[in-house]
C-alpha cells in the first residue's frame, strides 16, 4: 500500500507556491519578493530536497518559515533570493537527518549562522557550521586535529 | 413491499498476518470489482490523514517531517491495528463492508483496542506458562519463558504494533512464522502452553531420558521438547507398549495420566524401569 507515494503526488507544490506568494506582503518590506515562477521554483526545490533526504512531510509550512526568516538578511541579493532559499531548504532537510533538533531550532541555528559568522556564505554554513553542530551533538570535539599528534612526532 | 438486502459476494483472502490483511483485502476486492477506484482513493486519503496524525503525535508537533523509514513503520503499525480489528469480523465480506462504510480512523482505534486486549490475554497466557513450566535442563526453554516477559514491557501498540520485541529461542513443533506482533505472541504462547501441559503428563526423568536419546546435547540446543516425546508416546501407544487412555472424552488430565501407563523409552517395561541393565536406571 503506497500511502507515502500517494501523499507526495498530491498537488503539494501548487499549494506551497501559493502560500509563498502570500508572504510577499511581508517580505516586500525588506526588499525581497518572489514571482509566481520563483515561488514554484522554491516549492519544487522543497519537494526535491525532501526526496533527496528521504523524508516525508505533511502540510508543510517550512518554505514559508524560511521565506519569513531570511527575507531580512542583509546578505541576500533580491535576484538570488529564490535560489538561496532553495539551497537553504536543501541544507535544512539534509541536516534534519543528522541532527536531533526540532524544525524551529534548526531554522534559528541556520538563520543565526547565515547572518552571523558565515556572513551570507552558504558554503560556510553547509560545510563548517552545520557539520560542527553535528559533531557537537555526537559528542565529538570539533577542535581536535584530524591527524593525531603522535604521527608528527615520529618524523 | 420486500426490501432487497444487498448480497455480499464471498471474498477469499488467504490467511495472512494482521499487517498484510487490510492491503490484501483491498487488492482482492479491487480485483473482483467490489471496490471502485474512487473508494480506493478515498481510503488512501484517509490512510494519509491517519499517518499525518501519527507523525504529529510521534514528533509531538515539533517536526513537520520524518524519514521515510519512520513513516513506513508508522504506516505498518496502523495497518497492523486495522488488519487485527478486521480479522475479528466473521467473514471478509463483512470486513470489507466495514471498511467501506466506517471511517478508517475509527476502525484503527477499534483495532488498537483489540490489540491491547490481546496483549492482556497474552500476558495471562505467559503467566500460566510460567506457572506450568516443566523441570528440564534445556536452557532455551527457560530463557524463552523469561525473555517473553520483556515483550509486555517493550510492546508499543501505537507506533510499533507490528513488531515482536522478545527474545524467543525455543522453537515450537508447529511454528507460524508469517505472524507478527501480538498475534504471533498469542499463537506462540498458546502453542507453548499446550506443549508444556503435554510434557507435564510425563515425569521429568522420563522426558529427560527421551530427549537425551534424541539429542545428547539437548540441554543447550534450541530444540523442540514436545515433538520427540509425542513421537515416543505415539509409538508406545501404537506398538501396544502402553495402555491407551479410556475412550472417554470427558476424561480429566489426572484420570488420563493415571490410566495411561507410561513405558520406559529404553525398554518396553513400565516406567520407572526396574531392569538393572536399562540406561534409564
Amino acid at each position: 500500500m503506497d500511502v507515502i507515494g500517494f501523499l507526495n503526488g498530491e498537488l503539494v507544490q501548487e499549494k506551497q507556491a501559493a502560500s509563498l506568494l502570500q508572504c510577499n506582503q511581508v517580505t516586500q518590506q525588506y526588499g525581497q519578493s518572489l514571482t509566481p515562477a520563483q515561488a514554484r521554483q522554491v516549492a519544487a526545490a522543497h519537494q526535491t530536497a525532501l526526496r533527496m533526504a528521504h523524508r516525508i512531510e505533511f502540510e508543510s509550512d517550512i518554505p514559508v518559515k524560511f521565506n519569513i526568516a531570511f527575507c531580512d538578511s542583509p546578505f541576500i541579493e533580491p535576484s538570488q533570493y529564490a535560489s538561496i532559499l532553495s539551497q537553504l531548504l536543501e541544507l535544512f532537510y539534509y541536516y534534519k537527518n543528522e541532527l536531533p533538533h526540532t524544525d524551529e531550532e534548526l531554522l534559528v541555528f541556520m538563520q543565526d549562522g547565515f547572518n552571523g559568522v558565515c556572513q551570507g556564505s552558504l558554503e560556510l554554513l553547509g560545510e563548517r557550521e552545520l557539520p560542527a553542530l553535528v559533531g557537537r551533538c555526537r559528542g565529538l570535539n570539533d577542535d581536535s586535529p584530524d591527524v593525531p599528534e603522535d604521527e608528527g612526532d615520529e618524523q | 413491499m420486500n426490501t432487497l438486502v444487498p448480497y455480499a459476494k464471498p471474498l477469499y483472502v488467504p490467511p495472512v498476518n494482521a499487517e498484510e490483511y487490510f492491503p490484501l483485502l483491498l487488492r482482492t476486492a479491487g480485483a473482483t470489482g467490489q471496490i471502485t477506484p474512487e473508494q480506493y482513493a478515498s481510503l488512501m486519503r484517509q490512510m494519509a490523514h491517519m499517518l499525518q496524525a501519527a507523525v504529529y503525535r510521534y514528533s509531538m508537533g515539533a517536526n513537520s517531517s520524518v524519514p521515510y523509514e519512520k513513516a513506513q513503520s508508522l504506516v505498518l503499525s496502523q495497518l497492523y491495528c486495522l488488519g487485527f480489528g478486521l480479522k475479528q469480523y466473521p467473514n471478509t465480506a463483512q470486513a470489507l463492508q466495514a471498511v467501506l462504510h466506517t471511517p478508517l480512523h475509527l476502525l484503527a482505534t477499534q483495532g488498537r483496542q483489540q490489540v491491547t486486549a490481546a496483549t492482556r490475554s497474552a500476558n495471562h497466557l505467559w503467566r500460566a506458562t510460567k506457572a506450568a513450566q516443566i523441570q528440564t535442563p534445556n536452557r532455551p526453554y527457560h530463557d524463552t519463558i523469561r525473555g517473553i516477559g520483556q515483550f509486555f514491557r517493550l510492546y508499543d501498540v501505537v507506533y510499533a504494533a507490528n513488531e515482536t520485541p522478545a527474545d524467543i529461542d525455543y522453537p515450537l513443533a508447529l511454528p507460524r512464522w508469517e505472524l507478527c506482533g501480538v498475534e504471533y505472541m498469542l499463537h506462540y504462547l498458546q502453542a507453548f502452553l499446550l506443549e508444556t501441559r503435554f510434557l507435564r503428563y510425563f515425569k521429568p526423568g522420563l522426558v529427560h531420558a527421551v530427549l537425551l536419546r534424541a539429542q545428547p546435547t539437548y540441554a543447550t540446543l534450541p530444540l523442540n521438547l514436545c515433538a520427540p516425546v509425542l513421537l515416543c508416546a505415539l509409538g508406545c501407544l501404537l506398538s501396544g507398549a502402553c495402555k491407551p487412555p479410556p475412550h472417554n472424552t470427558a476424561a480429566s488430565p489426572q484420570r488420563c495420566r493415571q490410566s495411561w501407563k507410561i513405558c520406559c523409552p529404553f525398554c518396553t517395561n513400565s516406567f520407572p524401569c526396574k531392569t538393572p541393565a536399562c540406561k534409564s536406571t
